[in-house]
């Protein structure tokens, strides 16, 4: 490129141009307006073929099976090619009456910089370019020098067919040391700031969004990326992801990066790379809040769990899950998805999800449904606990988290016997055993566990809270006694022989009515339990006695 | 109507209407950390480096709400008896250098100064201007657009009004 020195008389002042003193630099006189009265024969049968098609209107889609410029236009936008109204071939390519100038590399023999004869004279940007990768594009005009050398004609390729030297029109952040300008020559498009592709350009930004798309057969950029890695690993558009539906751009969180697909998407960061996510477990991504929600960015492709039941993906912060058989996806995310990690994941005690996450009904807490029970995330101290197995079943049949037992305040803890549990709620115990799993509450809990629990007398309890005949109390029975409570009596254990002589006799409804002692030691009479309407002891050699 | 922002001052003509516009500069990389950026610090809506100044866009004709810097988005709504006028600052580096050497805003724009080549895109019929100008040791370019040529002398007398009631302050 020649390029007027500093110094250099200015062509147009040298000419006396009147209108330079009036601060108007282009080279004069004006080239023609009407490049097409000067264009090559063939230059006319390709403008007249496709103002022909643009005459037709002819839809982006018809176009699409019908040019060669379909793989530079889907590569350049590919949904506003699809989708946006308008010609095909007037997107892309720009034809020779659409006002604008060609790209350089269109008359430059393939090279995207300014022609010999032109100079770098000034930039525009437009944003969210599928050129640079998501980023802004700058577009570079190349001026001619003056004078003026070359004439106003089409570019004369088959796609970007527009102007050359027609223009005469600057930006003017470049080069302002040149005043004389002549049209422009072309458009050099790049994804580099314009003052570091040239260092006579200022920074002075003129934004026009309108230009983002254009593009020309010569203006492939492989961008490089690794989500365009990955997507070529994964067979491209006859791959597993199939067409390009929306072109790689920022996620929007200054981390990440997204190109979506026909069959799913793929995402990257720094941290964890290029990752696929395809079919429902993209769906199941998106309601879980994709990549910015608790899911976070994917960290690892499709792969199939052990069982061979289920396509996985995993995720920063969780997984999605496809259920081969039924199809249905889900996630799981953050806290959940480690609680079900540390209880065993799809084979442990929970089993597989049945749900997404979702606000309990009554309000108070997070939750997700599995197979053999439910993970709550409480809204009062983000506590994750987990209910399971036949505690599940016992919690569900008093009524689950609106009933009185309420929320779980931790997880199951077992017993030291190894035979069996409990699990601590809001409003009671459930503890469980070989004799099942059975909810305690209020003064009965109150006694068990001032007894020593399953540790106690009584072992673990084998039924459920019963209520009393008279309505004035209830019992709850154990492997080895019962509780019988009333507000009149209190809460007192019946055990050993004196249980099923108490329960043959009629227990609370008897003529003794209800307990108001546990019984007691070892005296004259052998071991005494004083009741609501009597006493009884046992002797030694277990005879029953009432006194 | 009278227009005053960013130092620049216009009593608009009846029937006109105006923008005076700064357009938000990208964030400096790591301050908002909510752009991720190409290898050369560039993010999908530009550079941190990049300097906006502002852009007055001054019209006879109501203008859209979406127009690049030189007018386009407007001038493809232009009919025969429209003009518009685009004052564009450049960085102070700009001003007085031999492309803005003229000082202070046209004042006597003449049909001859007009050329339907001297367009951003070229649009049958329609013909412009630009005036490169240094006005109280700021750089501008004056870029005016006819909607039709022919009636140029139907129209500068607006756009010389509108010109003359501009004023353009010291930084």
């Amino acid at each position: 490129m020649s390029l007027p020195t500093a110094t250099a008389p200015d062509p147009a002042a040298e000419r006396g141009a009147p209108l330079a003193a009036a601060g108007i630099h282009r080279d004069a006189p004006a080239t023609g307006a009407a490049p097409l009265g000067r264009a090559t024969f063939a230059q006319r049968v390709v403008q007249r073929f496709s103002d022909a098609l643009a005459g037709r209107r002819s839809s982006r889609r018809s176009f699409l099976t019908k040019t060669a410029v379909v793989g530079s236009a889907l590569a350049v936008g590919p949904l506003d090619f699809i989708l946006k109204p308008g010609t095909a071939y007037g997107y892309l390519c720009g034809t020779c009456t659409d006002g604008w100038t060609a790209f350089c590399c269109t008359v430059n023999n393939g090279r995207n910089a300014c022609p010999a004869g032109s100079f770098v004279a000034g930039w525009w940007k437009a944003d969210n370019a599928a050129y640079c990768c998501g980023s802004a594009r700058y577009i570079i005009d190349c001026n001619a020098t003056c004078p003026t050398q070359c004439q106003c004609r089409c570019g004369g390729n088959s796609c970007d067919n527009r102007r050359t030297c027609c223009n005469q029109f600057r930006y003017g952040q470049c080069h302002t040391e040149i005043a004389c300008y002549g049209p422009v020559v072309c458009r050099v498009a790049t994804c580099v700031p314009p003052w570091v592709y040239d260092k006579s350009c200022t920074t002075t930004v003129r934004t026009d969004n309108r230009t983002t798309d254009h593009g020309a057969p010569c203006l492939t950029k492989d961008c490089g990326s690794p989500i365009a890695k990955k997507y070529a690993a994964l067979g491209g558009p006859k791959g597993i992801m199939g067409a390009l539906v929306q072109a790689e751009h920022a996620v929007g969180d200054g981390r990440g990066r997204r190109a979506r697909y026909r069959n799913g998407n793929i995402y990257w960061t720094a941290s964890t790379g290029a990752r696929e996510v395809r079919a429902g477990r993209l769906s199941a991504y998106t309601t879980g809040g994709g990549p910015t929600g608790p899911l976070g960015y994917p960290t690892r492709d499709t792969f199939t769990s052990r069982d061979g039941a289920w396509l996985v993906n995993d995720t920063q912060y969780g997984r999605l899950l496809t259920h081969k058989s039924s199809k249905k996806s889900y996630y799981l995310a953050g806290g959940i998805f480690y609680k079900h990690q540390s209880l065993g994941g799809l084979t442990g005690v929970l089993g597989r999800p049945m749900g997404n996450q979702r606000r309990a009904k009554e309000g108070r807490s997070l939750c997700q449904d599995f197979a053999k029970g439910r993970i709550y995330v409480l809204d009062w101290n983000w506590a994750i606990v987990a209910i399971h197995g036949k505690v599940y079943d016992a919690h569900q049949a008093t009524g689950g988290v609106t009933g009185p037992l309420r929320y779980p305040l931790a997880d199951q803890v077992a017993s030291a016997d190894g035979r069996g549990g409990h699990q601590s709620f809001e409003g009671g115990r459930i503890y469980h055993s070989g004799a099942g799993a059975h909810a305690l509450r209020g003064p009965i809990l109150d006694k068990y566990l001032a007894d020593g629990a399953s540790a106690s007398v009584l072992g673990y309890p084998k039924g459920g809270h019963t209520k009393v005949g008279d309505g004035a109390g209830e019992y709850v029975l154990f492997e080895n006694g019962g509780l019988w409570s009333s507000p009149a009596s209190g809460t007192w254990r019946v055990h050993g022989r004196v249980l099923p002589w108490y329960l043959a006799r009629g227990g609370a409804l008897s003529d003794l009515g209800y307990p108001t002692s546990d019984l007691g030691g070892t005296g004259p009479q052998g071991r005494v339990q004083e009741f609501q309407h009597g006493s009884i002891a046992i002797a030694a050699d277990g005879t029953i006695t009432v006194l | 109507m009278r227009l005053d922002s960013h130092g620049i001052t216009t009593d608009l003509p009846a029937g006109w209407e105006g923008r005076i516009a700064l357009r938000r500069s990208p964030d400096p990389a790591g301050r908002s950390g909510f752009e991720t950026r190409s290898p050369e610090g560039v993010g999908p809506t530009g550079h941190p480096a990049e300097a906006a100044f502002p852009v007055a866009h001054l019209a006879n004709f109501p203008l859209p709400g979406d127009r690049g810097d030189f007018g386009s988005g407007a001038v493809d709504l232009m009919t025969a008896e429209d003009a518009l006028v685009v004052l564009a600052e450049y960085g102070p580096e700009c001003a007085g250098t031999p492309l803005f050497s003229h000082r202070g805003l046209p004042s006597a724009l003449r049909p001859d100064m007009f050329s339907g080549s001297a367009l951003q895109r070229a649009i049958p019929g329609q013909a412009g201007t630009q005036i490169w100008c240094t006005v109280a040791n700021r750089a501008f370019c004056v870029y005016v657009v006819l909607g039709r040529q022919a009636n140029a002398n139907r129209l500068l007398p607006q756009v010389r009004s509108t010109l003359s009631a501009t004023r353009i302050s010291a930084r």
